[in-house]
């Protein structure tokens, strides 16, 4: 029968078929029913693993055994980890994501400060608009004022879209940047 | 609108989850000193020893428990990890879920590391104190689950050569805060208490850990339907983000080596 290895476990092919209906009907399961499950003892779908030989692996050496870093493991992480192998949660991995955490933070800050300014103009021209719509419902503004007025707050609005859209594109590659720096620490 | 990167979510929401450590020693305060602990990413092995090893002692005082018809301490002696550890994952991956599984291991004598606590959290699940109109447009807030935590007990600790063995508890609550903390949660993370464990495992998350509990009959998100609730039975225990830094800032010290 064609067998398939994980790990120390050997499965041939209905033993797997069965395995993956067995963990669907695990996941189907609300967690707490599968916790009240488990602790009173009673039938679950959770697979009946048969570990070869059935004999428990030596523990490791204190010092071999790696701190386990409570950011959220990447999905190279992960995948070794569902696959039962180490997962590699060394100091240089934490590092290049605090720079990354640390670089992001900064530029999404200065990004802040610029959007606040920049929401500030955005509502004085509003506020301009308003007032120059009520002079020419009343009547009280000549033709060439008006022009005037409009060709500045339409010059201040074009402006602050401008500077909006060229500091989101720079951030987005300052970001990009960061985030190709991180990868390659992975 | 274009999802931000996962990584930025903590440091958009003020988060600065990366200056946080899990435990690295535990008071103990019988010895008055402190004891080295290390937690990992749950190896299959250590699930296995645990099995093996730890599980047997702690099926003992429950099957003893029940013999002289005592309380029950250990709603636990059931649980088997070694197929928790493997197929878990693996099956709330298939609902779109991530599992973290941490144990916390003692020094022996002989220089091993022993398993000496066991943690299974979901990393995001829905909040226990849901505003139900927020919910329906979209803004759920998630949290932390945490969905199994065993301690071994002294005696098979010891019969595996650790002489020091402290309360463990506060560190694998700690871990379960720091793990939301880390994944943009602000240290939002619930539990539901076994009603097998009875009065003295309320007490240990309500008075030792200094949980908060939700009252008898309050509703509570419950999947596949969270947004229409189930009442709660009364042990359902959380930590808001105000709490969670709280504990966390009570355990500044036992990050340190």
């Amino acid at each position: 029968m064609p067998t398939s290895t994980a790990g120390n476990l050997v499965f041939g092919d209905e033993a797997v078929h069965r395995l993956a209906q067995q963990l669907y009907e695990t996941a189907q399961i609300n967690p707490e029913d599968f916790l009240d499950l488990l602790t009173e003892g009673k039938e679950t779908p959770l697979p009946l693993f048969h570990v070869e030989n059935g004999e428990v692996a030596e523990l490791p050496s204190w010092d071999s055994v790696e701190r386990a870093s409570p950011e959220r493991l990447t999905s190279n992480q992960y995948l070794d980890f569902l696959q039962g192998k180490p997962v590699p949660t060394d100091s240089s991995l934490s590092n290049a994501n605090f720079l990354l955490y640390k670089e992001v933070a900064s530029d999404l800050s200065e990004f802040n400060r610029n959007w606040q300014t920049l929401a500030s103009g955005i509502a004085l021209v509003a506020a301009g608009s308003v007032i120059l719509a009520g002079l020419i419902f009343f009547d009280r503004i000549s033709p060439g004022w008006l022009a005037a007025i409009s060709l500045v707050l339409g010059t201040f609005s074009l402006l602050g879209s401008f500077r909006i859209a060229t500091r989101s594109r720079s951030l987005d590659r300052k970001v990009g940047k960061a985030l190709d720096r991180a990868r390659s620490a992975f | 609108m274009r999802r931000r990167p996962q990584q930025f979510q903590a440091c958009l929401q003020g988060d600065q989850g990366v200056a946080i450590d899990y435990c690295q020693r535990v008071w103990d305060s019988k010895l008055d000193k402190w004891v080295g602990i290390k937690i990992s990413d749950m190896s299959v092995n250590e699930a296995d020893f645990w099995d093996a090893k730890i599980q047997p002692e702690i099926r003992r005082i429950a099957m003893k428990e029940i013999s002289e018809g005592a309380p029950l301490t250990r709603p636990d002696y059931k649980w088997p990890w070694g197929r928790m550890r493997r197929g878990l994952p693996l099956a709330q991956g298939l609902v779109g879920r991530r599992c973290r599984m941490l144990t916390l291991s003692l020094k022996s004598d002989a220089g091993k590391a022993v398993p000496a606590g066991m943690l299974i959290l979901i990393e995001k699940y829905p909040w226990l104190l849901q505003n139900g109109r927020l919910f329906r447009f979209g803004f759920a807030k998630e949290s932390t689950f945490l969905w199994f935590l065993s301690s071994a007990p002294k005696d098979a600790l010891q019969a595996q050569g650790v002489r020091e063995t402290p309360s463990l508890i506060r560190a694998l609550i700690d871990s379960a805060l720091v793990t939301s903390i880390s994944q943009g949660l602000k240290g939002r993370m619930w539990l539901h208490a076994a009603p097998q464990g009875g009065v003295k495992l309320f007490d240990t998350y309500a008075n030792r850990c200094k949980l908060k509990n939700v009252e008898p009959g309050a509703k509570i998100p419950r999947i596949p339907r969270p947004f229409s609730g189930v009442s709660s039975d009364g042990r359902h225990f959380y930590a808001t983000p105000g709490l969670a830094r709280r504990l966390i800032d009570e355990l500044k010290e036992w990050r340190r080596i």
